[in-house]
């Protein structure tokens, strides 16, 4: 049975190596990126089943991502998992086509059966 | 007939010195029929206003009494008893334009080693806080060490002023002597100053003087072996003295009557400095350990309350330290794992919880720390062994000096 592939972006190396090692567990596999330029990069190379997408960072933030993936039409599931808790952010990544927000503290069995259902709805 | 008060020290002193005055007052008595009374001073009130107050009156006393009292009460200074003329000098070239103590204010002044010192005086406090002092002890240019060679730096120009002694100026050849000037001198050991008041001054100056001068040589061997001399005062000798304590900052009046507290003053300008930072920073450390201590009582006193709140709650939670020591198990929780509450206390964290995934406890705390982790699923161990799988939420308490961790679990999965 194939895994589903996850991309997590975050500009914080703990959060990716720790949601790697968890969704790995899981039976999920991950690839990590640290920017939301290398995330684009690696989104119009190869195919994901999810993408696990932080808001805040350098050069480009979460919104833009979510911007340009839309722009070159790339349809995969987007959680955002973030610190930031204001609701107009979580609108606005709504509607730019992020499935889920789920904020920073992790609700580890909610990101995980978030990323099953949509990714069941993808499929 | 007059009546001459004769003060005697209120001290143990030898019967020799003892003699001394009688024999002065027995001489007055015989050659100017006088009648002279003795009085011991006391120690309740210092020497000079107990002298001072008397117009006919003679005593022995100081040297900056001795002044004191010549430049305010009009006492004359007769004589003076010391030790063999022992003097410390301070010493220029000759060639040097000094004329006052404060023309050598900042020059550097050649110091014998402090060691062999044994009175602090006005000139040698204003030399130490008024002047760049060079010990000989700093010259490694010399093989051997002897004071006369500070001399020498004055003779060769290296230095403007040299302090020395009047046996170390005598120790160098007479030529060198030569191109020295003595600019000062100033007593090293102690000096004691006989003083008649205004009154003897005015009527029996010249045939006490006379008097003395006959006491003087009558008993020079009998002085000579006490280790005394009798000199005259000369008061220029002295206006090194006067000159260094008004270059001190002090009236000769506040150095007679505060002499010593001005004189620990100003030995220790600098350590009272010290001596309060020091006093400050004892303060600031004393409060800081008042306020650590409460600290530790407030901390240990809401961990108490805190414990307390959660042992009595009948949800099920569980309250941990970061290294995994529980501090405090509801009520509700030692039920569901069937353990009483003395099994848990203490225990580390993993005994009763087990995370599903493959990070260690350990891991996760730190990452519920940082603020990345909230909640997760975990295997509640109960005491006989059996497992309830649970969805277990967990928060950071942050306390004054520490963190708690409070888990509660928010839904059993399985049981």
């Amino acid at each position: 049975m194939t895994k589903n592939k996850i991309l997590i972006v975050d500009d914080e190396p703990n959060v990716c190596q720790f949601l790697a090692e968890y969704l790995d567990y899981k039976g999920f596999e991950t690839v990590i990126c640290y920017s939301g330029i290398d995330a684009l990069k690696y989104l119009q190379t190869e195919p994901f089943d999810a993408v696990l997408l932080d808001l805040i960072m350098p050069e480009m933030n979460g919104i833009e991502v979510l911007e340009q993936m839309r722009q070159m039409n790339i349809f995969v599931p987007v959680i955002i998992v973030t610190g930031v808790r204001d609701k107009k952010v979580a609108e606005d990544a709504m509607s730019l086509g992020a499935v889920d927000f789920i904020p920073k503290p992790i609700d580890l069995d909610r990101l995980e059966q978030s990323l099953i259902v949509n990714i069941k709805n993808l499929q | 007939m007059s009546v001459v008060k004769c003060f005697v020290p209120n001290q143990k002193i030898s019967k020799d010195v003892t003699k001394l005055f009688e024999d002065l007052g027995g001489m007055m008595k015989k050659f100017q029929g006088l009648t002279v009374e003795y009085e011991r001073l006391t120690n309740d009130l210092p020497v000079i206003t107990q002298i001072a107050k008397e117009s006919s009156a003679i005593s022995i006393v100081g040297n900056y009494e001795a002044i004191y009292l010549e430049t305010f009460y009009e006492f004359t200074p007769l004589f003076k008893i010391a030790n063999a003329g022992l003097k410390g000098l301070v010493v220029s070239h000759r060639d040097a334009k000094i004329t006052r103590l404060a023309d050598i204010e900042n020059q550097t002044v050649f110091f014998p080693e402090c060691d062999d010192w044994l009175v602090i005086n006005p000139v040698v406090l204003f030399m130490l806080q008024k002047c760049r002092v060079v010990h000989a002890r700093q010259l490694k240019n010399y093989a051997t060490k002897m004071e006369p060679l500070n001399l020498f730096n004055v003779i060769d120009k290296k230095a403007m002023v040299a302090v020395t002694n009047s046996f170390e100026y005598n120790l160098i050849p007479g030529k060198e002597r030569k191109r020295l000037k003595i600019f000062g001198e100033f007593p090293i050991i102690p000096e004691y100053i006989v003083v008649a008041g205004p009154d003897l001054k005015n009527q029996n100056s010249s045939k006490l003087k006379s008097i003395l001068d006959i006491w003087s040589s009558k008993y020079a061997d009998n002085h000579r072996s006490l280790g005394m001399q009798i000199l005259p005062y000369e008061a220029s000798k002295h206006s090194l003295l006067v000159e260094a304590i008004e270059g001190l900052g002090f009236s000769l009046k506040n150095y007679v009557e505060d002499s010593n507290d001005l004189l620990i003053s100003s030995i220790s300008a600098g350590q009272k400095k010290e001596l309060q930072e020091f006093e400050q920073k004892y303060h600031r450390l004393k409060n800081f350990n008042d306020k650590l201590v409460k600290m530790y009582q407030d901390v240990r006193d809401s961990r108490d309350r805190l414990t307390r709140e959660i042992e009595s709650s009948t949800n099920n939670t569980i309250l941990f330290l970061r290294d995994g020591k529980i501090l405090g198990c509801s009520r509700g929780l030692c039920i569901l794992l069937k353990y009483s509450r003395q099994e848990v206390i203490g225990q580390k964290i993993t005994k009763l919880v087990k995370p599903t995934i493959s990070t260690p406890f350990k891991k996760l705390i730190q990452q519920i720390d940082v603020g990345l982790v909230r909640s997760f699923v975990v295997n509640l161990i109960s005491s006989n062994g059996s497992k309830i799988e649970a969805k277990m939420e967990f928060s950071i308490i942050e306390l004054i000096d520490s963190k708690v961790i409070l888990g509660v679990i928010s839904k059993i999965i399985k049981s």
